[in-house]
């Protein structure tokens, strides 16, 4: 059986240095941070509580305008901003260059601590003649110069330098074998040409570079200072130096490992195979008790194992892509941090970008290799779970390996951190996903590529381009998601007054959104079944059996769509499926934000399941149920089905906010959906757009999965590995007929069915036509002409602005169409006008008269209008709670 | 770094000895030697300290017998210095070096083409079996070191 060529892709070497240099520059980031933060902290707490007052202005109590104030604090906070995220950038390039200085001079330094010397000719002509003979025969050209380390006994050798300038230091002892043992000579002097033929020398030397740099220049620096001047700050900081220090130790450690079978797998190829195994079966096993992790070499028995089966090569890496997602979400905040300073409004996007490189490079790398080894050997796959798990653990844990974490504004208390836990299972769990979505589409396109005469690095690199898009979708959807989930609620600055409400609109949030994230996720498995070549589930979808197996065409119907109607069916499955998952999670939530704070009621938590599981399954249903009716779509029709998607997009995202609004006022206690349009501007709110970016990442993924497919392949491949070709089920413009069809099937489903659904709900909602609606009651305090409610009073401080003191024994206003009597008129208390959300916040007062519940409501600008106001009528009031 | 006389004659012998105790070491004999030359203790010290994180990874080795030899021949010159005198041993160094193809840049003394005498060689020998004992190396090594020093004198002799 001919191997299979370690060099035919990236190899892991090359990822893991991404990942050291990616390791490195988190850490130096978080690092140079705190550096800032310790000697310029003043600035940024001033900064802070100045922007505290100036958002405070803003202050509506409406949950929705969270990220506005957030946003307007930080645009307050620029000039500290500034000058953190340039301590951070210029911290972490000096990391760098410093490094890259070391990795210049270390063949230096190498020569002088191991003595090295030019041989001399005369004396070692035959060594130098045998050296170049092997490196000629492997391909490695210049000739590598010979440095020796003449009285080191060590039967060992290693490649090093810098640039292109490449040389091999041999010991003593492995000169000596030369003549002693000429077939170990000249396995280990072709390990090390391996090296130089995998051009990992430089990679490495510099990656031994960034970590001494880094410790001494970040790791130090940053311990010391803490050290002597805030110790309690260092220990906060010190487990998260720890970790990320850890962290590049470990990749480095990583890298270093598997360099060196790769480099086996090279000698080996050249012919030293058995000589390198009996070499390793003789040799002792040196630090057999240090932890695998930890190791520089892999154990003897590991290169063993490789060069008796060198397809071990070709494995999905869990711990590269838990390494890969640390480092990205780690750095995720601090990159958007720096790219505030360029591109305010888009940073979260853009740094997402940034990363989302990374992340795609090591899933790709992996699914391709696994692709590679399955499609020539016929193997069963494996390793999806491995490289899913291990990026979505990453990609969970990253955050709190964060500066924002360290210095505090990252999931505080219970609930915080149970929208955390939410944020993170979901993550983990899209992450699998989207592990599996890469490995098949791997498997088709390195079937295809490996027929191209360039190899399969194009198409690789077209899928790493695909993959980084819809990554970088996911990876600022998920940030986002994050913020709401556990910053909104514990922002902590005075931005709300309803704080005490928060933890719950954050959870609140979670399970509204994480259907639709599931439900994009579940999505994603469609497509997977279609896209199998010689699956069973993905022949039952087609009219056409030859769609699936490449001979179609013969029976094929032109005019009518080429799927089944039957997928509807299954549609339908996986819509209700989602929409227990709707409701499941929007009950649970409830339950725990109940239990949490005890302010949830029943009532609300009912309605909040209800909603979730209508939402979830309206959109899960009318999404399926698209893609099935593509069966139906004449061929041709599909720039219709464009332009309706296009559409069907922002309806999309409108139902979804529609259903999450339900939420908002059900946790305000007003409860119902209003029956009037709340504007196009909130779909710009901070729970809007997840639930959006996540179906459009969704779409875009499904897009991508047939864009991408390769159109042709031919049977041999140039190296003579690969395998008869098998063609992918799915053609591209049936994968783009079914994601446009499907989208512009999505419009009519929540554009004619859903919407009127969701105003179903709202039926015992009062209207705002309804009479009674205006209360005008004339200033100053007035009572009520009603005499079983004396103590309730009722006015108006600004235009508008309505107040309403009730006696506490009088129920509060928080349930479905609750409504109270205020004179002869009844006064309903939940409304919305054209300018926007009427807010209405509870509050219980304690007086010198008693005990008094006191609703004050109004629009969110005739709210601030009437600040001054409010102030003056409630000046010396004692507040008990709520306020 | 200019090599001194008896740097010349260490070197030329100690060559000698190596080709016939442990030939596959010839082509590090210069590097060993100007290694010994640059830090006798360090050179004598097994286990280099080249890159080992970043070497082969198996670890095993052999036992370099060159920077023993220098050692030895070079003992051998100083005890017989203060054996003999200076000038004895600078006479011994000369014919040494050039018996065993190094070039001195001293002229040559008169009698440096002689042969050892038997009470000349009987001396070198005590003094070689002496230094080779308390050489940091397993003893049948040092002493087939002192054999093969001795008899290359003596066939020269």
């Amino acid at each position: 059986m001919r191997p299979l060529r370690p060099g035919s892709l990236p190899t892991d070497t090359s990822l893991r240095f991404l990942l050291v240099l990616a390791a490195v520059t988190a850490a130096s980031l978080y690092l140079f941070s705190a550096m800032w933060f310790l000697f310029r902290g003043w600035v940024f707490a001033d900064a802070v509580a100045r922007c505290a007052d100036v958002s405070g202005e803003l202050v509506a109590g409406q949950i929705g305008t969270g990220a506005e104030q957030l946003r307007a604090a930080a645009e307050c906070r620029t000039g500290a901003s500034r000058e953190q995220a340039a301590a951070e950038l210029i911290g972490s390039l000096v990391v760098l260059w410093v490094a890259y200085l070391v990795y210049r001079i270390w063949p230096r330094l190498v020569e002088r601590r191991a003595h090295l010397t030019a041989p001399v000719q005369e004396e070692a002509t035959a060594l130098l003649a045998e050296v170049g003979r092997l490196s000629v025969e492997a391909g490695v050209e210049p000739v590598p110069a010979l440095r020796l380390d003449a009285t080191n006994p060590a039967v060992s050798g290693f490649a090093y330098g810098a640039g292109r300038r490449m040389r091999l230091g041999l010991a003593g002892g492995l000169v000596v074998t030369a003549v002693t043992d000429p077939p170990a000579f000249r396995a280990i002097v072709r390990h090390e040409l391996g090296h130089v033929a995998e051009r990992d020398v430089p990679w490495t030397y510099y990656a031994v570079a960034m970590w001494w740099s880094f410790l001494a220049l970040a790791v130090l620096p940053v311990t010391l200072l803490f050290a002597v001047r805030d110790l309690g700050y260092l220990l906060r900081l010190g487990w998260r130096t720890v970790a990320l220090a850890g962290l590049v130790a470990l990749t480095i450690a990583a890298l270093l490992r598997v360099r060196e079978s790769y480099a086996d797998a090279r000698a080996a190829q050249w012919g030293s195979g058995a000589d390198l195994d009996r070499l390793l079966a003789s040799a002792p096993d040196g630090r057999t008790r240090r932890p695998e992790a930890l190791r520089t070499h892999p154990t003897h028995t590991s290169r063993r194992a490789g060069l008796a089966d060198p397809d071990l090569l070709f494995a999905a890496s869990g711990w590269a892509a838990f390494a890969a997602g640390v480092a990205a979400s780690a750095a995720q905040t601090s990159v958007a941090d720096l790219v505030y300073l360029i591109a305010p409004g888009r940073a979260g996007g853009i740094a997402a970008l940034l990363v989302a490189p990374l992340v795609a490079a090591v899933v790709c790398t992996s699914a391709w290799r696994v692709g590679l080894r399955e499609a020539v050997r016929g193997c069963r796959p494996a390793g999806s779970g491995r490289l899913g798990v291990g990026l979505g653990v990453g990609l969970a844990v990253g955050p709190i390996l964060s500066f924002d974490a360290a210095v505090g504004s990252f999931a505080q208390g219970a609930s915080g951190w149970a929208g955390y836990l939410i944020w993170a299972v979901a993550q983990a769990g899209v992450a699998v996903l989207l592990a599996q979505w890469a490995l098949d589409s791997a498997r088709l396109r390195v079937r295809a590529a490996l027929g191209e005469p360039a190899g399969p690095r194009a198409a690789f690199a077209w899928h790493v381009l695909a993959m980084t898009g819809v990554l970088a979708l996911w990876l600022a959807t998920s940030a986002q998601m994050l913020t709401v989930m556990t910053t909104l609620g514990v922002a902590g600055v005075g931005l709300l007054p309803v704080l005490h409400l928060v933890p719950q609109s954050a959870l609140v949030t979670g399970a509204g959104a994480w259907p639709l994230v599931l439900v994009a996720g579940l999505l994603i498995q469609p497509v997977r079944s279609l896209q199998l070549a010689g699956r069973p589930p993905a022949q039952w979808f087609w009219r056409d059996p030859g769609e699936v197996t490449g001979s179609k065409g013969a029976g094929a119907d032109p005019e009518s769509g080429p799927l089944r109607w039957g997928i509807l069916g299954t549609c339908a499955v996986i819509g209700a499926a989602a929409g227990v998952v709707g409701a499941v999670a929007g009950a649970a939530t409830l339950v725990l934000g109940s239990g949490l704070d005890g302010v949830v009621q029943a009532s609300d938590s009912f309605l909040l399941a209800v909603t979730g599981a209508i939402s979830a399954g309206l959109t899960a249903a009318s999404v399926c149920a698209g893609v099935g009716a593509a069966a139906a779509v004449p061929r041709g029709w599909w720039p219709i089905g464009l332009l309706a998607s296009v559409v069907a997009l922002w309806v999309a995202g409108a139902g979804a906010w529609l259903t999450l609004s339900a939420y908002r006022y059900g946790i305000l206690g007003i409860g119902g959906t209003s029956n009037r349009p709340l504007g196009w501007a909130g779909t710009q709110s901070t729970i809007l757009e997840p639930g959006l970016r996540a179906l459009m990442a969704t779409i875009l993924a499904m897009a991508v999965v047939g864009l991408l497919r390769p159109a042709r392949a031919p049977s041999t491949s140039p190296d003579g590995i690969g395998a008869p070709r098998a063609r992918s089920a799915l053609s591209t413009s049936a994968v783009l007929r079914t994601v446009l069809v499907g989208a512009g099937v999505m419009l009519a489903v929540l554009g004619w069915i859903g919407l009127p659904v969701l105003s179903a709900l709202s039926v015992s909602a009062p209207s705002v036509s309804q009479p009674g609606y205006t209360v005008a009651v004339p200033p100053p305090w007035e009572a009520t002409s009603d005499p079983e409610s004396a103590s309730t009073q009722v006015r108006t401080v600004a235009q508008d602005v309505l107040v309403v003191i009730l006696p506490t024994e009088m129920t509060s206003p928080v349930d479905l169409g609750e409504s109270i009597q205020v004179g002869d008129r009844e006064a309903v208390l939940i409304d919305a006008t054209e300018e926007g959300i009427v807010l209405w916040l509870t509050y219980e007062v304690r007086s010198a008269d008693g005990p008094f519940l006191v609703v004050v409501g109004g629009t969110t600008d005739a709210l601030l209008a009437g600040q001054q106001e409010l102030r003056e009528l409630f000046a010396g009031v004692t507040w008990v709670g709520g306020g | 770094m200019s090599r001194t006389l008896q740097d010349q004659a260490v070197e030329a012998l100690a060559r000698q000895v190596v080709s016939e105790v442990s030939p596959a070491e010839l082509p590090l004999f210069s590097a060993s030697a100007e290694r010994y030359r640059a830090d006798p203790s360090g050179a004598l010290r097994s286990g280099g300290a080249g890159d080992r994180a970043l070497g082969f990874g198996v670890e095993t080795a052999v036992v370099l017998v060159t920077p023993f030899a220098l050692d030895l021949v070079k003992r051998m010159l100083t005890r017989l210095a203060e054996k003999l005198g200076d000038n004895a041993a600078d006479s011994m160094a000369g014919r040494i070096a050039r018996w065993f193809g190094a070039e001195p840049q001293t002229p040559a003394e008169p009698d440096e083409a002689a042969a050892l005498s038997a009470d000349q060689l009987r001396v070198v020998a005590e003094v070689t079996r002496t230094e080779a004992a308390s050489l940091d190396m397993p003893s049948d090594q040092s002493d087939r070191l002192a054999d093969a020093v001795i008899a290359a004198l003596a066939t020269r002799a």
